[in-house]
């Protein structure tokens, strides 16, 4: 095992996600695990969000992580920060497993209509996305922005985003117009634009 | 199809619900150059990607953590040889009942099987090698880090160590200054050596500047126009701001902080925000 590189939680030399990073290209697997220690539960919270069932959320999140150890290469720093691209790659195969989810879903249901993503969701009481203790900055900033929002809107993002629903989908489920949900979602989209404009995406 | 159709489209595309079906026509009108898409698609995408950020973090089961650990472990693990397989005696056997040309091809795949071993045995002596090296690599990384630290440290506490010298001289007067109106919880203290005209500045329960702006203190003399001494920030409260002043013939008889453009200003802009007299 390699020598951990000296540093705590309360050190001003806490190395920065970038340096994990190329600590990860190097085979080094205590950046790895610094890497995994700091953002593990952000990726799980969001896995569980998403999927509502913790052993798939683990499943996912043991993917995203090996992914980022097996195929660091893929990692472009010029183009995005660590924590982007994990976010990204993270809900790219969120999404991915919630279509296959869905499709196996239209298919048993007799009638063709969509429905049920938002019962999973109720049924689910220990996921309480928006709560209140704020542990990071970043954490803050976009609760705070989140909870900027009206009712309304702060809904109709979490299932366009969180939900991965097309406005149609969502428009159906709430039973609104089109046109009301589209527009509605640029608004929280362009609030959301505002508050969250001078976050350090570093 | 207008723009702010193709906005709306572009949400979902950011959120990564659209139709396969509509993607083309939307990414060839991106690709064609429309500026305000492009930028739209930009801003959204940086709004939304950060949003599971609100999310209550929640702690993964520790064996999730095992498990990766493990297996990258295991990863660089040198491969299992053939070698500890007995190969099979029973050629002559294998001979006389089935035939020469099936067992000259039995015989063939035996030898194969045998040069299959001995080559994957030089393969796990070289990936032994290679982990060895990678490990080399990896220490001398952790090393080098380690020395970066260690300066880093030194750095600080040289600086450290020069800002309590200079606090604790005689020759410096310490200057409280006070919030205005303007900004009435502000506090701030200045540390002045006249004798080369060294300024230590601290303020705290500042807010922070406007956008493109930032705070500039300011010397006032007995006679004669304000003299700039620095500009700073107010991100973090209680952050000290060491400023190398120009030296002055002039006595400086108050300090005085006002907010200015980014760059600096020649001569301060009301109101003034925080104040203090040398006494």
């Amino acid at each position: 095992m390699t020598p951990s590189v000296v540093s705590n939680n309360n050190s001003p030399f806490d190395p920065s996600d970038a340096f994990l990073m190329s600590g990860i290209r190097a085979r080094d697997s205590e950046s790895f695990s610094q890497l995994y220690d700091r953002h593990g539960s952000m990726v799980f919270a969001l896995c569980v969000r998403m999927l509502h069932d913790r052993d798939e959320a683990e499943d996912v999140m043991l993917e995203v992580f090996w992914e980022l150890w097996d195929r660091s290469g893929r990692y472009d720093a010029s183009r995005s920060s660590p924590l982007t691209y994990l976010m990204r790659v993270t809900r790219s195969r969120l999404i991915d497993r919630l279509r296959a989810r869905r499709s196996r879903q239209r298919a048993e249901l007799s009638s063709g209509e969509f429905s049920g993503i938002s019962n999973l969701e109720l049924k689910n009481p220990d996921v309480e996305p928006l709560a209140e203790t704020l542990r990071t900055e970043q954490h803050a900033l976009v609760s705070r922005a989140m909870g900027g929002l009206t009712p309304e809107q702060r809904q109709a993002i979490e299932m366009a985003f969180f939900d991965a629903m097309t406005h149609a989908e969502i428009a159906a489920q709430l039973k609104e117009p089109l046109g009301t949900i589209k527009s509605r979602i640029r608004q929280a989209l362009s609030r959301l634009r505002q508050t969250l404009g001078t976050l350090e995406m570093s | 199809m207008t723009c702010d159709e193709f906005k709306d489209q572009l949400v979902q595309y950011s959120m990564g619900t659209l139709e396969a079906s509509q993607r083309a026509e939307l990414l060839s009108h991106l690709q064609s150059g429309c500026a305000d898409c492009n930028s739209f698609l930009a801003e959204t995408r940086e709004a939304v990607t950060l949003l599971p950020l609100g999310l209550e973090p929640i702690e993964p089961p520790p064996k999730a953590r095992h498990r990766l650990l493990e297996r990258i472990a295991d990863q660089s693990r040198p491969m299992q040889t053939g070698l500890s397989k007995p190969l099979p005696r029973r050629v002559g056997i294998f001979q006389a009942l089935i035939g020469g040309a099936i067992a000259a091809g039995i015989m063939a795949a035996i030898f194969w099987q045998v040069e299959t071993h001995r080559r994957q045995e030089i393969a796990s002596l070289q990936a032994q090698l290679d982990d060895t090296r990678a490990t080399l690599e990896q220490l001398k990384a952790s090393v080098q880090r380690t020395r970066e630290n260690l300066r880093q440290t030194s750095e600080t506490l040289r600086l450290t160590t020069e800002r309590v010298q200079m606090m604790q001289s005689p020759g410096v007067q310490m200057v409280s200054l006070q919030g205005t109106e303007a900004q009435p919880q502000a506090k701030a203290r200045a540390y002045y050596d006249s004798s080369n005209s060294r300024v230590e500045f601290y303020a705290t329960d500042m807010r922070p500047a406007a956008p493109g702006k930032a705070y500039e203190l300011w010397l006032i003399p007995k006679t004669g126009a304000p003299m700039p001494a620095g500009m700073f920030t107010a991100d973090k409260a209680s952050r000290g701001v060491a400023l190398a002043v120009p030296s002055t013939k002039e006595q400086v008889v108050a300090f005085a902080v006002t907010q200015e453009p980014a760059l600096g200003s020649a001569t301060p802009t009301m109101p003034i925000l925080v104040k203090g007299a040398v006494q």
